[in-house]
This record gives structure tokens, C-alpha cells and sequence, in this order.
């Protein structure tokens, strides 16, 4: 028996899931991060749990809120475990009496029980329990408090006992619900009474799916609609509504002492007095970024992965020349294992400790609930170009990997906003540009590590704000709405911290195992062969004679050399596999290390416009294919190929000329 | 009088929305935002940017312009 | 020579596996090819994506 978890956006939903199916997922704690359905299985048991997006009602949205709908009428989620706000009842309750309804076996979760009790609300869990007719659990599913119990009660006890909640919405609305029932029963169907209130409730998803089938039923919502506007003067949705909400203030009334009225926390006020201060708000947002800059680079990155350099480029080569000595080994074989794969791949490990420090504080601003006062802080901006502050979201998941972000776009209402915000995300820099960022900025700008970095994160926003802001004129202009819901910070936790920075950063090492492994070879088999044999001078390598064709079309932006032009080719597939491509084809001598090569071949500027086109250029491999199934069309992801590549060249060059002026 | 005239800190009960989207009706509906509910203005973002209310210990953002649909009582 | 052998086999198989597979992975988009597969919350699901497709346009034609 499958049991579905429903539950609104921030109500720790997620941190449930991981809890009791035991496997560990990220917990991101702004509003609608799970944008698909997830499946685990509940510990000690054989049932499947599935994870839904966060949803205030079952009238979706937005498309990720579609999925949840979708789950009951599909009879996926053949049972409910419907997660609550304890903090908020009344809105969290909302939903409750909407899965009541639908007849489904249900268990209720009454979540953040210590907010609440820090609101002072106490709550009469038997009586709540006996008023709602369900069995109700407490838990603080941050911690884990009350999990266990939960799974106790899931693994032995069969929660298939079907709820029969029903409201009385008055006899308009009763007579018209019956109405329906015998035009659908006439037709040989068996109706479902929730169906048809979501109906009268102008549900879009559910009117278009009996609209469809029983045309008829539009009349009746639409007499008793009138009949309702003419004697009470309120819509028929507002009466729906009303009869809801009055029955769980009811509820509540009968289940909660509140002891004195709500406010918000004082640790959040005073944080949120501060971040999202009326002129502050951005320049703290970059200064936040600014500082995870400084501290991924100058203070704590920079130092261990030079440590790693030299132990790797040192003991390690050492002992494996050594060793393939010892064992007789041809010179073609220490060739790929010295200059290909210790070099490719190494090149790239040495970045490790970097992309953990900066995966670390972003996990920290997600968990503690920052993002969402980012996107209000940037609604206006966002206004402008033609989008909404959530759409920011979006685009700070693809500072991590730009495929989940493009994928995340699908919070976004508005079919116009969710395209524009899938064909800027690629601007974002993510973290496999991130090692190319740290090999030059070692090399060249040693002094201004973070700041460089910074500028080049900054210009990704900025140039996606004006490619949108372009593109947004040649889009059709649809009505644009934003709602964004503050959860109170929290304060992180250590250990769940740590383990979504190593959830993280791990793909990082994994790639660099497999992919990148498998390209650096490929590279180095194309820099060692030549029209004239093997092992020919690297000028007259194969790669050379490619790279070669494309190198002018660069000179403009300052870096003809065909080794740079090779990596940004073989960077396509991977944005880390221009820094593999680069150890492998300059040849590094024993002793130095690429970045101290690097300068005889860039000049800083030909260096930063360089970084500037691998920022922007072509979106990789995956986040193309990421484009073409979440639009569904082949052209726009070609679209975004072409015009990311065009724009990655014009902003390069005029950064190039304006350096060469200024400088 | 119209939820864009509280000053901060202030709490409006809410009386009516006026012509606002019906779709972001809904939505502030569903998150527990409607008639005879009050919201407290606790900060307004600058360039006509979005405004932060607290409803009940929650806290919320929405554009100005919805915020001049919003009409109540200053209590 | 024959260390040398059997080292170039492993390396260039293991080399080309890897490439082909992560070609495929990643023209299947979706979460397969990510690196934050595993940790990231923002779609990635045990739920294949031609599962999903048939889920999504199951809506139109609706029976039960």
C-alpha cells in the first residue's frame, strides 16, 4: 500500500520523509523545493512513501503543485499522511478538511510542536484526534523527535480505515452537488462528492477533466452560483471556503488554548530587521556572497588545495613513476597515467576542498530559511525584467548544478516566467565553472581572489537580468502575481548541515572518477596522436590541428591559443573538463604547477575575458538536455545553446576591449 | 482605507480585496489571509518593491499593487 | 609488456565506458546526469521521467 505525503510548502515535509524512509535527502527550506514526487520506503516496513510538493490546497497553481492533485485522482496516494503546521493550524487545516474529503485513510502529523509551544498554543491532541475522526502524531521532524513512533503506528498498524468526513455547504450548494451526481450517475459514473466540491470550487485541473465529459455540469455550477451572488451576495468558492474554515476554527476552538496572542518570533524579527532591510537588502545579499567568496578562496580553500597540489604533483607522481618504472611499463602507458590521468583528473581533485567549503554555506543560507527574503529582497528587480522574486530561487539552486535549477523553474505559475527563468538559468555559475574560476584566479589575480570571483558571479546575475529583461519584449505578457511565505529561521543544524554539504560536494568527487576520467584520456589520446604516429610534438597532435580551425575566431577576445579553444570545446560536455583539458595539453613541467604555467600564455586580461566566456558560454551537455524535456522542445534548447554562445562572445570581447582601454 | 496607506507596524482588519487576480486571492486565502483577518505591515521593500506582512506569527511578501486592493480598518 | 597491456585494457576500457555512459545520462536530462542527484531536492525522484509524462497527460483522459 502506497501512503502519500501531503502537506504545505515549509512544514518540514522533507525532513519527515528523510526521516522515516531512512534515506537521507536535502532539505531546502523555502517554499516549494520538491518539485516532483519522490519515493522512499518507510524503515522496517515494505510500503512505499511518496513525497509530493508542497501544496496549500488541491488546486494547483503552478506545475509542480499539479503533481500533488494529480496523485489522488490517479489513486496513487491510496492512503494520506498528512503533515500539519502545528504553528499554524488553522491555514495548515485547510488542506486537512480538503484530503478528508476525499474519503482516503488518513493519519495526521502534527509537525513543529515546539514552535508552537514556544507561541505558547497548547493542544489537546485526543480531542483533535477525536474531532478530526483520524489519528494524530506529533513530531519535530527537524530532530527527528517523534518519528519513531510514526513508523511504529505505519508498521503495524494498516491505516486503511476510510474517513468519512463530510461538510454541509448549505442547500444551494448540497442540491446542486446532488444534481451533478445524477447527470454523472445517468452516464455510468461513479461520482466522487470531493471531485465535485473541488469542481463547484473552481478547481481548473478538475473542471477541465469533467467539463470534458459531462459538459452539462457548467450550467448547474453556474445557476447555483447566481442563486448564491442573489440571496447571500458571496460567491460560490467564498461559501465553500467559509463553511471550511468555519468548521476549523470550530475545531481549533475546541482543541487549543492560545495563551496570548501570536507574534513573530523575536530572533526572526531581529534578523529579518536587518536582511531585508529597505536599502540593505541587496548589498547584504552580496555581501553575504562576498564573504563564502572570501572564505572558499582566500581564507580556507585556496591554502588546502594547494596542500593537495603539492602532495599529489609531488609524493604522488613520484611514486607512481616509480612504480610503473619497477613494473617495466611502455612509455605510452606512463604517458596516459603520468600526463593524462594524473594530470587531467588530478587537476581537477585539487579543486575539492573548494567546492566543499562553498557547497557548505550554501546549505547554510538554504537551511536557515535566508532564500526566501532573498526573493522578496529581489521581487522588484525581478519585476522589472519581467519575472517574479521566486524566480530567484531557481536561479540560486544553479549556483550548486544548473539542471536541478532549470528543473525547479516548474514552481514557477506562469508559463511565460517559467520559460524566461529556464533560459537564464545557465548565466548562474555553478560549481563546475567554479574550479576553472579557482585554477586562474590563482594564477592571476592572487590578491583579489574572492573579489574576482565575486565580479564574475555578479555578471552572470547581471547579464541574466538583461537577457531577460530582452527576451521578456518578445514574450507575450501575462499577468504576473507574487506571494511569498517567510518561514521563521532556524537555526542550523550541525549534522544535517554537514551531511548536505557531503551529499553535495560528493557528485563533484564521483564525476571526477568516472566522466572526467573518460574524457581526460580521450583528450590525452587526441593530444599523443597525430596524422604522423604517436607521440608526435603536442603542436601537431590531433587536438592541435582541430583546435587550430576555431583558434582565430577567439583572437578578438584575447585567447587564440588552440590549447584554450580545446578546452572550451571539450568543456561542452562538462564545464569541468576545461580545467582537465588544460593540465593535459600544456605541459606542465615537474616542480611548477598550471597555474604558475599559465601566465607565459594568458595575459591577465586575455585570463579574465577568458573566465567571462566560460561563465557564459554554452550551457553544458546535461543542462541542455535539462531545457529540451522540461520545455518539451528541441529548438529552444538549441535557441539556448546558440544565443548563451553569441552572448558569451560579445560580453567577453567588450570586456577585452574596455580592460585593454582602461588598462 | 487601503492596506498601501498603513503605516508600518500598524495592523489593518481585513474587510474586502477588492479586484485583486482571483488567482492571488486564493492563494493569500489558502494561506489563511482573508476577510475579517488582521495583517500587520511589517515592512515596505523601496522602489515600489514588495510589502512584508505578519498574519498571526506568519510572515509574508506581496507586490505593492495588491496591497492597494486590500481595503479594512486600522485596529 | 604484459603490465602493460593488461593496464592500457583497463584504462582505456574503464575511459570509454565512462564517456558513452555519461553521454546517455546526460541526453536523458533530467536528474540522471546531475551532480546533485542524490542531495538535491529540486526534482529528483525515484519516479522515471516517462513515468511522470504518463502521469501528466493521463489528465486529459480521465476515468476513474
Amino acid at each position: 500500500m502506497d501512503i502519500a505525503l501531503f502537506g504545505n510548502p515549509n512544514t518540514g515535509k522533507t525532513s519527515l520523509f528523510n526521516h522515516i524512509t531512512g534515506s537521507y535527502e536535502y532539505v531546502g527550506n523555502w517554499s516549494g523545493v520538491t518539485v516532483e514526487k519522490k519515493v522512499g520506503r518507510i524503515k522496517q516496513t515494505n510500503r512505499s512513501l511518496i513525497d509530493l510538493p508542497g501544496v496549500y490546497s488541491l488546486n494547483p497553481l503552478s506545475k509542480d503543485e499539479r503533481v500533488a492533485s494529480l496523485a489522488l485522482l490517479e489513486n496513487e496516494a491510496e492512503q494520506i499522511l498528512n503533515i500539519v503546521n502545528a504553528d499554524q493550524l488553522e491555514r495548515s487545516l485547510y488542506l486537512t478538511t480538503e484530503l478528508m474529503e476525499t474519503g482516503r485513510p488518513l493519519v495526521v502529523v502534527l509537525n513543529m510542536v515546539d514552535l508552537a509551544k514556544r507561541h505558547r498554543v497548547t493542544i489537546n491532541l485526543e480531542r483533535l484526534s477525536n474531532r478530526l475522526g483520524v489519528k494524530v502524531f506529533t513530531t519535530v521532524a527537524r530532530k527527528g523527535d517523534g518519528c519513531q513512533d510514526l513508523i511504529d503506528f505505519l508498521k503495524n498498524e494498516p491505516t486503511n480505515h476510510p474517513s468519512s468526513f463530510s461538510l454541509n455547504y448549505g442547500e444551494v450548494i448540497e442540491s446542486a452537488i446532488r444534481e451533478m451526481e445524477s447527470v454523472m450517475a445517468q452516464k455510468g459514473d461513479t461520482p466522487r462528492r470531493w471531485m465535485l466540491v473541488q469542481y463547484l470550487n473552481d478547481n481548473g485541473m478538475i473542471c477541465d477533466l469533467l467539463d470534458e465529459k459531462f459538459p452539462e455540469l457548467r450550467g448547474i455550477r453556474q445557476k447555483a452560483d447566481e442563486v448564491l451572488r442573489e440571496t447571500t451576495g458571496k460567491r460560490i468558492d467564498d461559501v465553500i471556503y467559509e463553511t471550511k474554515m468555519a468548521y476549523i476554527r470550530d475545531v481549533i476552538a475546541d482543541t487549543c488554548v492560545l495563551t496570548k496572542e501570536k507574534e513573530v518570533f523575536k530572533f526572526t524579527a531581529f534578523i529579518d530587521r536587518i536582511v531585508t532591510h529597505r536599502i540593505l537588502g541587496i548589498p547584504i545579499f552580496l555581501l553575504l556572497l562576498f564573504l563564502v567568496f572570501q572564505l572558499t578562496f582566500d581564507w580556507l580553500g585556496t591554502p588546502m588545495s594547494d596542500l593537495l597540489d603539492q602532495w599529489l604533483s609531488g609524493p604522488v607522481t613520484d611514486g607512481i613513476q616509480k612504480a610503473l618504472d619497477a613494473m617495466g611499463a611502455v612509455p605510452l602507458i606512463k604517458a596516459v597515467i603520468l600526463n593524462g590521468i594524473i594530470a587531467g583528473v588530478g587537476g581537477v581533485l585539487v579543486f575539492v576542498p573548494q567546492i566543499f567549503i562553498l557547497f557548505f554555506f550554501i546549505s547554510l543560507l538554504e537551511d536557515s530559511g535566508y532564500m526566501a527574503r532573498v526573493a522578496v529582497v529581489m521581487d522588484r528587480l525581478m519585476e522589472f525584467i519581467g519575472l517574479n522574486g521566486k524566480a530567484f530561487i531557481p536561479l540560486v539552486i544553479g549556483f550548486g548544478c544548473n539542471v536541478p535549477a532549470v528543473m525547479a523553474a516548474r514552481t514557477i505559475e506562469q508559463p511565460k516566467e517559467r520559460l524566461l527563468t529556464i533560459l537564464i538559468t545557465p548565466f548562474m555559475s555553478c560549481s563546475a565553472r567554479l574550479s576553472v574560476y579557482a585554477l586562474f584566479v590563482a594564477a592571476f589575480f592572487e590578491r583579489h581572489q574572492a573579489l574576482i570571483v565575486l565580479s564574475l558571479y555578479v555578471l552572470g546575475i547581471v547579464v541574466a537580468i538583461l537577457i531577460a529583461k530582452l527576451f521578456s519584449f518578445f514574450l507575450k505578457n501575462e499577468k504576473s502575481y507574487f506571494i511569498m511565505d517567510l518561514p521563521p529561521y532556524n537555526v542550523p543544524q550541525l549534522k544535517s548541515l554537514l551531511r548536505s554539504t557531503w551529499d553535495k560536494g560528493k557528485g563533484f568527487v564521483r564525476k571526477a572518477g568516472t566522466f572526467i576520467f573518460g574524457g581526460t584520456v580521450f583528450i590525452w589520446v587526441l593530444s599523443y596522436f597525430g596524422p604522423s604516429g604517436m607521440d608526435v610534438p603536442i603542436d601537431k597532435s590531433f587536438m592541435a590541428i582541430v583546435s587550430s580551425v576555431f583558434a582565430p575566431l577567439f583572437a578578438p577576445l584575447g585567447f587564440a591559443s588552440w590549447q584554450a579553444v580545446s578546452a572550451l570545446i571539450t568543456g561542452f560536455l562538462a564545464k569541468e573538463v576545461v580545467v582537465s583539458t588544460m593540465n593535459v595539453l600544456y605541459f606542465v613541467p615537474k616542480g611548477v604547477t598550471l597555474s604558475g604555467l599559465l601566465p607565459h600564455y594568458f595575459s591577465p586580461l586575455a585570463a579574465y575575458s577568458f573566465l567571462v566566456f566560460v561563465l557564459l558560454y554554452t550551457p553544458c551537455l546535461s543542462t541542455v538536455a535539462a531545457i529540451k524535456k522540461e520545455t518539451g522542445s528541441s529548438k529552444i534548447a538549441l535557441f539556448s545553446i546558440a544565443y548563451s554562445f553569441i552572448a558569451a562572445y560579445i560580453i567577453a570581447y567588450v570586456v577585452y576591449i574596455l580592460g585593454r582601454w582602461i588598462f | 482605507m487601503k492596506l498601501s496607506e498603513v503605516k508600518i507596524n500598524e495592523k489593518l482588519r481585513i474587510e474586502d480585496f477588492g479586484d485583486m487576480d482571483s488567482q492571488m486571492r486564493r492563494r493569500l486565502k489558502e494561506m489563511g489571509v482573508f476577510e475579517g483577518k488582521s495583517v500587520k505591515v511589517v515592512r515596505y521593500c523601496p522602489l515600489g518593491g514588495p510589502c512584508l506582512l505578519e498574519c498571526e506569527g506568519q510572515l509574508f511578501g506581496i507586490r505593492k499593487k495588491d496591497t492597494l486592493c486590500i481595503k479594512g480598518e486600522l485596529v | 609488456m604484459l603490465i602493460s597491456i593488461v593496464l592500457g585494457i583497463l584504462i582505456f576500457a574503464y575511459a570509454t565506458w565512462m564517456v558513452i555512459s555519461f553521454i546517455k545520462k546526460s541526453r536523458q536530462g533530467r536528474c540522471a546526469a546531475c551532480a546533485l542527484k542524490d542531495s538535491c531536492d529540486s526534482g529528483c525522484s525515484a519516479v522515471s521521467f516517462e513515468e511522470r509524462q504518463q502521469i501528466l497527460s493521463s489528465t486529459t483522459h480521465h476515468t476513474k
